[in-house]
């Protein structure tokens, strides 16, 4: 998906689509949706793991 | 193994905290300044500012994160857990609030992780107490329920209860100075014993019923504190 900026939007780290709002944490991408969802999410949700593996992400850089 | 690293880079200290698996260093804290100017914008909706308050407070994170390191939980689960938990305080900041994102921060991050552990020692006890664990020549069979001495979460129990007695404390902060009374008095808050309605009712020259829905008002009050706040 192309922004209105010509750029192309970036890809959300949790639902891997292509959005145009959301966060970026650490060169990582939550659309303004998944952040919505993990916000309202409780620890016993069954999605709760999923966005827990998704955060991992913000957290991992490659050793040099 | 690579999480053994990790373990080794997160205790180097509080100055050198470095992304899990990587050298890289995590981005410092606001200033003073930046964290007043960010607040100031945070009830704008501007993704951009929330972007920067989590980025900025990452290092929070692995300093709670540390705390539970003696738990059944890796490194890598126990800072993802305290992400949710920063995007969520974040998210719910009131600003308009005399309490430091700081503190707001670290309680929410505390919590999702307490809240996690709990929901997964929920999850181990549904294990049968009559699990068989070995079998001995003669076909005896050692149970679960033969070797289980004390509870498993009276550690994290202890823990909650911290937790929820500052959560508590925060609350009656929000209250005016003669509801306050009320709820140490009844409730034997701080050092004082618990009053009974009357006694109180007596105390302060007001009549039983009147404490009574006095008392109802503040507790729904102090739940939906309680709940904002968690």
């Amino acid at each position: 998906m192309i922004g209105l900026d010509g750029k192309q939007a970036p890809q959300c780290i949790v639902c891997q689509q292509e959005k145009a709002d959301g966060i970026t944490v650490c060169g990582q991408f939550i659309c303004t949706d998944c952040e919505r969802a993990i916000v309202s999410t409780d620890v016993s949700d069954v999605r709760y793991k999923h966005y827990v593996d998704c955060m991992k992400r913000i957290w991992w850089r490659v050793c040099p | 193994m690579w999480w053994i690293r990790i373990r080794i880079r997160l205790a180097g200290g509080a100055e050198e905290v470095y992304y899990v698996g990587g050298s890289e260093a995590l981005p410092p804290p606001l200033t003073k300044d930046e964290e007043e100017e960010l607040l100031r914008k945070l009830p704008t909706g501007d993704p951009a500012v929330r972007s920067m308050l989590i980025e900025r407070n990452l290092r929070l994170v692995v300093y709670i994160a540390r705390k539970f390191e003696n738990t059944s939980l890796y490194i890598e689960d126990l800072v993802s857990i305290g992400t949710i938990g920063l995007i969520k305080a974040v998210n719910t900041f009131d600003p308009s609030k005399k309490i430091k994102l700081a503190t707001y921060a670290s309680r929410c991050i505390e919590n999702e992780i307490l809240m996690f552990l709990r929901r997964n020692n929920k999850l181990k006890s549904e294990v049968s107490f009559d699990e068989p664990l070995n079998v001995d020549w003669d076909g005896n069979e050692l149970l679960l329920s033969d070797v289980l001495g004390t509870d498993s979460d009276t550690i994290y129990k202890n823990l909650e209860e911290e937790v929820d007695r500052a959560l508590l404390y925060d609350a009656l902060d929000k209250l005016s100075e003669r509801e306050r009374k009320i709820m140490e008095l009844r409730f034997g808050l701080g050092k004082g014993e618990e009053m009974t309605q009357k006694d109180v009712a007596d105390l302060l020259g007001i009549s039983q019923s009147y404490i009574s829905r006095l008392e109802k008002r503040i507790i729904k009050r102090l739940r939906r504190e309680f709940h904002r706040m968690m």
